[in-house]
């Protein structure tokens, strides 16, 4: 059994290798490819706060997601077709400026978590599933239906949107920015998760009672978990449009939501760098078996099942030494 | 905007209701009874429409289509609560969540690579084909009103069986204490694959049903499903008369929603920023329905705050 | 006489037709173990859920030293002063002895909105719940995990997370359930010191303990207080006797 530390320096390295011998090689899509690890990393790394350490089950947070990714989709098209995104009472244009476009995608998306945690954390149980997925379909649907943003079929972002001092069409630059803000996001995380507040959610997972009885409000932990973690999936749908310049209402789908889910099981619920395994194993699959076979998702849904009922600590559970021994 | 056609929407959404009545009334029970929360029964009605569709095209029959799906759906629940959902009976919702998610993917690509990725279609049979000339003027599809009867006197049967057969009274009661039933004696496993068959079989009748409205695809039960969802914490889990009153609920809301808003707005906007913004509202309706529902009563309206 | 620091004022509660309290008033005063008996089913768990706040009275009122908290949240009562001891004990299983009682501490100052310092980090926190631990004779086994804990050494958990709480009031709910002759003895010893800290609301069905902690008895028959008065009085008196020793559903 390895300590978890030098196991998550194992696995970085590991990820960084792939950009490096796509730049060696040439080929321009590993870079693509672990970008999308990266960008899907921090997604589920959102999730876990909620669904690992806080120990409820989301089933829908391709809402946040996909706002990010549609705050993305909207404020750098408007900018870039200079047309102002309103204009009464006040001019608002767009922009493609990255450190204006991430932080409003975190707001609006955790500003979302906010509102239906609200009535969500109201339930619990199969309840909270449920409306978790109802709501996120809602926005799923009401992505669909308006039109303004290309409804079914998308919405294009023709060029990357700017951050100071890089070249963000270059592939290893956007890796690059996408890779810092995946470890700062580990980072704060392990903070949040360390600190008097992570006591109190982790403690509210497995004791709400007793959690109540020192004084403390489980909910009010709960809903602050849950908006830090949907601003944190939200910044993920941001850079996600950015790295394919595009969206659509597909990142919306409770399809999306299901596979945020499968990369945090996979790789370890929480474990700091489950997600990070988690999505980098969802997409050697999607490589290699889909590479093999059009029905792919056949095999992930099998493995799924496998680790679900035989190995339920993921990846990570099973190579990393317990949180405590002894 | 005539009587008649408001009342032909009203039938639409009693059809609709209807429709996810057969769906819910599955999910709530395997709910009640198991505790158990099935995604894959979205799955099960793809199945269904599926058998519906390949049997009715191999015999030219659209009946023995219906019994193909009735017995296809079953058989397929049969086996996946035997192999599968047996053992999650005991795990937490998390873990119940992915495994049947995960079933959802076997189940889409395993139609996907028997039935090739384009949809299939099933007609409707000749008898039900046409229009019944109902009171006010209004002409309705037979074959809608055919799926609004059977669906009624499926919730008659589903009623009965609940508060007057044996298997309904082990029902209830592995709803209120499952430790008991099994303590006095009752065949737990025989109970719940049974239970979970009669959910499976209900929603292969819908799929097939719809099929012959719709076209029949893989992935056409993910939708379907949420909506089911939506219908149940609205009714409440566990509660058959909820599921019936939140799916009819559901039904009209959403077909009327559809038909009203849009024109609502034509009165103050301009045509097309009504359609937009009617249509866009529209589909949001029933969530906004669920929330408004939840606020007022966090269980839903017949539920009993069951886990 | 001075004011009760905790009083519990006709307290009412239905289930459908069945009465589980009826009118039950109590006061507890500083300085005093007052302590509630009564056979199974007299309605004792559904008056202890009253007071913490878990379920809500259909009448009556609670009064935390001047502040009434009928209404409040179970949170706000904690974090007002009121530390309950559960029947089974409730602790923090996947955390040590030390995490348990640091969030305790972190629940009564308030600290709980802190994102920042690991609290394996925050020497204030660590050293005021080792204080609290060694108030039980718990602190040696600090880095135990609680779920790796012996049934007598949860007891004491509980009771120094409900020490940290520095309350007002205890609310201890059988605290001897499960416990031998031997832990027993150390409990009731612990037990006498902590009356100095706060008045405790102590529900036993161990009599001996009662009858050794006790300045005050209420006794608690088919949701109503029968009777009420000094060990002595309550030893003596005979509605009592037949309660417990007379009635045919013992």
């Amino acid at each position: 059994m390895i300590k978890e530390h030098y196991l998550n320096i194992t696995f970085v390295v590991l990820l960084l290798c792939v950009p490096f011998f796509g730049l060696i090689l040439d080929e321009p899509y590993y870079i693509t490819l672990a970008t999308k690890v990266v960008i899907l990393a921090i997604a589920g790394a959102g999730l876990n706060l909620v669904l690992g350490y806080g120990g409820f089950v989301s089933f829908g947070h391709a809402a946040f997601f996909g706002i990010g990714g549609y705050v993305s989709g909207i404020l750098a098209s408007h900018a870039l077709n200079y047309y102002p995104i309103i204009e009464w009472p006040f001019i608002i244009e767009g922009t493609t400026q990255m450190l204006i476009i991430l932080p409003l995608a975190m707001l609006a998306s955790g500003g979302f978590a906010l509102l239906i945690g609200m009535l969500c954390l109201r339930t619990s149980g199969v309840y909270f599933i449920m409306i978790t997925l109802a709501f996120a379909q809602m926005v799923y649907y009401f992505a669909i239906s308006w039109p303004a943003y290309g409804g079914e079929d998308g919405l294009s972002v023709y060029l990357r949107n700017n951050f100071p001092g890089l070249n963000t069409m270059n592939g290893l630059s956007f890796f690059s920015i996408c890779f810092v803000l995946l470890i700062i996001v580990l980072f704060f995380s392990s903070r949040i998760v360390n600190s008097n507040f992570g006591l109190a959610l982790q403690s509210a997972k497995q004791n709400p009672e007793r959690v109540a009885a020192v004084g403390i409000e489980p909910i009010k932990v709960q809903l602050i978990a849950f908006v830090i973690s949907g601003a944190i999936t939200g910044l993920a749908g941001a850079l996600y449009t950015d790295l394919n310049r595009f969206v659509s209402p597909s990142v919306l789908s409770w399809h999306t939501s299901g596979e945020i889910m499968v990369f945090v099981i996979l790789g370890g619920t929480a474990r700091l760098f489950g997600p990070l395994v988690g999505a980098a194993l969802f997409i050697i699959l999607e490589q290699f078996l889909g590479g093999v076979t059009e029905n792919w998702q056949f095999w992930l849904g099998f493995i799924l099942i496998i680790v679900v009922l035989f190995a339920k600590g993921g990846i990570i559970g099973m190579i990393a030494k317990e949180r405590y021994s002894g | 905007m005539s009587i008649s056609l408001f009342l032909e929407q009203v039938l639409n959404g009693l059809q609709f209701g209807v429709m996810l009545f057969l769906m819910s009334a599955g999910l709530t029970l395997v709910f009640g009874v198991m505790g158990l929360i099935n995604l894959a029964h979205g799955s099960l009605y793809m199945i269904g429409a599926f058998s519906a569709a390949a049997i009715a095209s191999w015999t030219g029959s659209f009946w023995l289509g219906l019994v193909a799906s009735l017995t296809a759906a079953a058989i397929a629940g049969v086996i996946v609560e035997i192999v599968i959902i047996r053992r999650l009976y005991r795990r937490d919702h998390l873990d119940q969540v992915l495994a049947t998610f995960a079933l959802i993917l076997l189940f889409s690509e395993a139609m996907r690579w028997i039935f090739g990725a384009f949809p299939l279609y099933l007609d409707v049979p000749d008898i039900l084909s046409g229009t019944l000339n109902l009171p006010l003027g209004i002409e309705y599809s037979k074959y809608r009103m055919m799926i609004i009867v059977v669906g009624i006197l499926i919730a008659i049967g589903l009623f009965a069986l609940i508060s007057k057969t044996r298997l309904g009274v082990r029902i209830r009661a592995g709803e209120s204490d499952r430790e008991m039933i099994a303590a006095l004696g009752v065949d737990i496993s025989r109970l719940y694959t049974l239970v979970f068959a009669l959910g499976a079989a209900l929603a292969g009748l819908a799929g097939a049903m719809v099929g012959a409205i719709q076209s029949v695809e893989v992935g056409m039960g993910e939708p379907v499903l949420i909506l089911a969802f939506v219908v149940i914490v609205i009714g409440g889990i566990g509660s058959i008369k909820g599921a019936l009153i939140g799916a009819i609920l559901v039904g009209l809301t959403d077909t009327l929603g559809r038909f009203l808003l849009p024109s609502f707005f034509k009165i103050f906007l301009n045509p097309s920023s009504a359609t937009d913004i009617g249509s866009a509202l529209a589909s949001m309706m029933i969530y906004i329905l669920m929330a408004a529902v939840l606020i007022w009563k966090p269980s839903g309206l017949f539920g009993n705050n069951a886990k | 006489m001075a004011s009760p620091i905790l009083s519990i004022q006709k307290l009412s509660k239905k289930f459908g037709a069945v009465i589980a309290n009826e009118d039950v008033s109590i006061d507890l005063y500083q300085g005093e173990i007052h302590g509630l008996i009564g056979p199974n089913g007299a309605g004792k768990s559904t008056l202890i859920k009253q007071i913490s706040g878990e379920i809500s009275q259909d009448s009556g009122k609670i009064i935390l030293e001047e502040n009434e908290i009928s209404n409040h949240p179970v949170f706000e009562r904690a974090k007002m002063g009121l530390a309950r001891s559960f029947q089974v004990s409730s602790v923090i299983p996947n955390f040590t002895v030390l995490e348990n009682v640091i969030l305790a501490i972190q629940g009564n100052l308030g600290q709980t909105f802190k994102f920042w310092k690991p609290v394996s980090k925050n020497q204030e926190l660590i050293n005021a719940a080792q204080v609290y631990l060694d108030q039980v004779d718990m602190k040696t086994r600090m880095s135990v995990l609680a779920s790796e804990l012996s049934h007598g050494e949860r007891r004491k958990l509980e009771i120094s997370m409900a020490l940290a709480l520095e309350p007002k009031v205890f609310l201890l709910d059988e605290p001897m359930a499960g416990l031998g002759a031997a832990g027993s003895k150390v409990m009731t010893k612990q037990l006498a010191k902590l009356k100095n800290r706060a008045p405790i609301l102590l529900i036993e069905h161990d009599m001996d303990a009662i009858f050794a902690l006790a300045d005050r008895i209420s006794v608690l028959v088919y949701g109503r207080i029968i009777a009420s008065g000094t060990v002595d009085e309550i030893r003596s008196n005979a509605d009592v006797r037949e309660a417990y020793l007379g009635s045919d559903d013992q």
